[in-house]
């Protein structure tokens, strides 16, 4: 029943990016709280400052924090039913990991509307003041993008599972036997 | 013979009888939810909503339906 | 040759992308006349045919139960095509036959579209085409219609058998056949246009429409035999779909070979059900949705506003007569309207492309069943909770996306208490408010507004279930279809069809709208061209209603604003600085110093509940007919005048200032 290979080592990699994703996810959603009520506390960053701005940036939000440390959890409770020897494992990874796809090409979706927010005034020769800046982007280079590239690679085993997902090619063929016996 | 709400995960049951509205049984009946059907389910939530294996397909059901499903383990 | 094709099949089976790969750019989506329910069309020219093709409503069967089957049904028996696609999904082949064999009652000239054969070899489900062919007496296509596999020989057996029908008689079990045929001697030649042997069989069921139909005295001897079945084998109804399933039974034993096999599908569904992690993951990808939908389509959004904006501020001075250049340029003028609407429009077709995606792979099943328990105690349908949140962003989408509630009842409700969730217009205004009046406090102030939208959805939804809209809950039953890939083209396709209707639809509703506003604005009570907002008939009109309002405490100012809200609650902003004749940065601080928090907190109430947007209205009265819309605008604000004056009441009493 197993759809998907993971070898040890990788099971130990896929550990740490799912508690990443957690931490990153409680990160995201106690700032999101922060923002509502500022009495809380400060904006909390873990990242390499960069910019005037942290890579990765954990922009306030409840929601995405949410959705990150989803994946995280799915991704933990994946590997951690491999350690015990479920069969099932392979749901809860590929699910974390198509997850985690997605938060990624959402997070380069976002980047590129928001530049091409910034800048559509210059179809009709308006000057931008304040162009788009890494640091002034919430959604700059936020985890969903790091993590998510650290995640890519896996592709390779998800394929199996993927294909049977997709529409495949089906061989229909009419033998002239057969095509005598139609008509 | 129990309602499908309290059937165990997993075992294979068969539809003795449904006790519905013309419309319920209609729709069940559509899907090929029949008194003598086989079905399996797949998943039960602790709130009484089932989701079954029926002919082929995955069906789900409310807690009203299914608490008026009555089926016996095969 | 004109052909006429209708494609009939079961729900998820893949019966949007043959009627794409088939009509390509040709179609036209509208609705059934007088139901909502999406009336997909279009037109197809191959090998010198002119082929127009329907798309049915998907249906299990075709009684007379719900509004998709008769509209199927009636649309066969009425208009009949000279050709029913009917596409099958050969993984689930026992269920999917079970209305082949009611459209072979029909009469209908039918050709089987076997699709998903990708996915019956992934389950390992072997079929014998050739012999299911020979069996039925029906022509099968083998297909795969994602990939177009199949298609060429579909439109070739379409073509052969418009030409030269199939007509073929499948009986059942002669146990059931005898009252058949009975009931079919006692009605022959007195019905008008119906296959007889449909008739009877629909007779046999009590079907209430096709009674009608029948004299008394023939329905009376119908009833004789009616009565004589069920003493025989029982319900009629129930023995009849036995029959049916009986004889598919004996079918599929020669056809088809079924290992059983867990798929991705099993997994992935364990998953997604999973008990603690389904509900966080449907909320992420809900979110998800909601993300690509609003920050995705902004830079659009913005560049047609903006846009619109530019052409109006460049083309004005150009008539020369002030008034007429005011209504068409000005900052409510009709450009800018025209602008307005169609800034509305990337935001449609990306949310639901969205959704689309998320439906065509089979996972918003799998939500409303996660969902429909805890919706059921508040009043709303599972399905609801994808409209509520959508709402979040804007009311337009969310109202359209109702349309995947079954229910009419629970479809009505949703779309109703919709615009009680505080939309991405109203936030515009409130976040400039909240600032200047409550600092740093000001999210959370800005969140109880959004937690108030949410509890009177709830709280209006539970009423209206009890009264207005009473009736049983539906009962809860819901195919989950296999996870497949989305066929992007496809959602693409249905995207863009649903944001030209859009743009049709609200442009002829919000258009005037603006116009008349601006009209109202500029023009003074002597009929002359003013600039001077004091003067206008609006001003009047404002001065006039002031006493309603008293309660309330307002000024004739913030009162015009809100109207003016009515066209779009963005403007509330624009228009309330245009009256206090203050900049729109300086505004909230001018009204910071007109009044106290509590009064400024009871408008913010106000504007939250009191009357959609106008587009919103237009939302309404094309998914639930005018009435349901005018009781929307009534109730609604009637409930913002009441909750207003709570809030203030309540206030007061508990001594803030």
């Amino acid at each position: 029943m197993k759809k998907l290979e993971i070898g040890t080592k990788e099971s130990i990699y896929i550990f740490i990016l799912s508690l990443l994703y957690l931490v990153y996810g409680v990160l995201q959603f106690y700032n999101g709280l922060v923002g509502w009520m500022p009495y809380l506390g400060e904006n909390l960053q873990i990242g390499v400052p960069v910019l005037g701005t942290y890579i990765p940036f954990a922009f306030p939000s409840i929601f995405s924090g949410l959705a990150l440390f989803t994946v995280g959890a799915l991704l933990l409770k994946g590997v951690y039913m491999r350690h015990q020897g479920d069969e099932k494992y392979c749901g809860y990874v590929f699910v974390g990991w198509a997850m985690a796809m997605l938060l990624m090409a959402l997070n380069i979706l976002v980047i590129i509307a928001d530049i091409l927010d910034t800048y559509y005034p210059l179809v009709w020769g308006e000057t931008i003041e304040e162009g788009w800046s890494l640091a002034g982007d919430a959604w700059g280079i936020a985890p969903h993008l790091i993590l998510g590239l650290l995640l890519t690679p896996f592709y390779t085993r998800m394929k199996d599972i993927l294909r049977e997902l997709s529409p495949m090619k089906y061989r229909i063929s009419l033998s002239k036997k057969e095509v005598r016996e139609w008509k | 013979m129990i309602p499908l709400a309290f059937a165990p995960e997993g075992k294979i049951l068969r539809v003795v009888g449904i006790r519905g509205g013309r419309g319920v049984m209609q729709r069940l009946a559509d899907l090929g939810l029949l008194p003598g059907s086989i079905i399996r389910v797949v998943k039960s939530t602790g709130g009484g909503a089932i989701l079954l294996e029926l002919r082929g397909s995955k069906i789900a059901l409310g807690r009203g339906i299914s608490m008026k499903v009555f089926v016996e383990v095969k | 040759m004109k052909i006429r094709v209708a494609l009939a099949g079961n729900p998820n089976v893949g019966k949007s992308v043959v009627f794409n790969n088939l009509t390509g750019g040709h179609q036209h989506i509208g609705n059934w006349p007088g139901k909502t329910i999406d009336k997909a069309e279009g037109t197809l020219n191959y090998k010198g045919n002119e082929i127009y093709i329907i798309d049915l409503p998907g249906t299990y069967s075709l009684t007379a139960y719900s509004v998709e089957e008769l509209i199927a049904r009636d649309y066969i028996i009425q208009e009949k095509p000279d050709v029913v696609v009917n596409i099958v999904d050969a993984s689930n082949l026992e269920r999917n036959l079970y209305l082949t064999l009611q459209l072979s009652e029909l009469g209908a000239n039918i050709i089987i579209a076997l699709n998903k054969m990708d996915l019956a070899k992934k389950e390992n489900a072997k079929i014998e085409v050739k012999k299911l062919e020979k069996i039925l007496g029906i022509p099968i296509i083998p297909m795969v219609a994602p990939r177009k596999e199949g298609m060429k020989e579909l439109t070739d057996a379409i073509i052969k058998y418009a030409e030269n029908p199939v007509k073929r008689e499948i009986r059942y079990d002669e146990k059931i056949e005898k009252y058949i045929d009975e009931v079919r001697r006692i009605i022959e030649g007195k019905i008008e246009g119906l296959n007889p042997r449909w008739a009877a069989i629909k007779i046999l069921e009590n079907d209430e429409e096709i009674k009608k139909k029948i004299g008394k005295d023939l329905l009376s001897r119908c009833e004789e035999v009616r009565e004589n079945m069920k003493n025989e084998v029982g319900d009629p109804e129930v023995a009849l779909a036995d029959a049916r399933y009986e004889l598919i039974k004996e079918i599929c034993k020669d056809v088809l070979i079924k290992e059983k096999k867990v798929t991705a599908s099993d997994i992935i569904d364990s998953v997604l059900l999973d008990k603690y992690l389904g509900i966080p993951i449907f909320i992420s990808i809900l979110w998800m949705i909601f993300q690509f939908g609003f920050m995705i389509s902004a830079p659009f959004c913005d560049f047609l506003g903006d846009g619109f904006a530019q052409v109006s501020s460049a083309l004005s001075g150009i008539t020369g007569i002030r008034w007429l250049d005011y209504l068409l340029f000005g900052d409510y003028g009709v450009l800018n309207g025209l602008g307005m609407v169609l800034s509305f429009v990337p935001l449609i077709i990306l949310l639901y492309f969205a959704l689309s995606l998320v439906e065509d792979f089979g996972y918003m099943a799998r939500a409303a069943f996660l969902m429909d328990r805890i919706m059921r105690k508040l009043g709303l349908s599972g399905r609801a909770i994808i409209p509520m949140i959508l709402g979040l962003g804007c009311n337009v989408p969310a109202i359209y996306a109702t349309r995947t509630i079954p229910d009419e009842k629970d479809r009505l409700v949703a779309i109703v208490t919709n615009p009680l969730m505080l939309c991405g217009a109203r936030l515009v205004f409130f976040s400039a408010i909240v600032g200047a009046f409550w600092g740093e406090m000001g999210g959370d102030v800005l969140l109880s507004l959004y937690l108030l939208g949410v509890v009177l959805t709830f709280i209006v939804a539970i009423i209206l279930r009890k009264t207005v809209f009473k009736g049983k809950a539906s009962p809860f039953i819901l195919e989950l279809p296999p996870y497949q890939m989305p066929v992007p083209r496809v959602c693409l396709r249905k995207a863009w069809e649903r944001g030209k209707l859009f743009f049709t639809k609200a442009g002829k509703v919000i258009l005037p709208g603006i116009l008349i506003l601006g009209i109202l604005l500029i023009t003074s009570t002597s009929f002359a061209y003013t600039e001077n907002a004091e003067e206008s008939i609006a001003a009047v009109i404002g001065k006039a209603l002031l006493p309603l309002v008293k309660p309330l405490g307002w000024d004739w100012r913030l009162l015009v604003a809100a109207l003016f809200g009515i066209v779009a609650k963005e403007i509330v902003l624009g228009a309330s600085a245009l009256l206090y004749g203050v900049s729109e940065e300086n505004i909230a601080a001018t009204m910071a110093s007109m009044y106290t928090p509590l009064q400024m907190y009871s408008y913010l109430v106000f504007i939250l509940i009191y009357v959609p947007c106008i587009v919103t209205i237009g939302a309404i009265k094309q998914e639930a007919g005018t009435k349901w819309a005018v009781f929307t605008v009534i109730y609604e604000i009637l409930l913002a005048y009441l909750v207003a004056w709570l809030v203030l009441g309540i206030g007061h009493l508990m001594g803030v200032a």
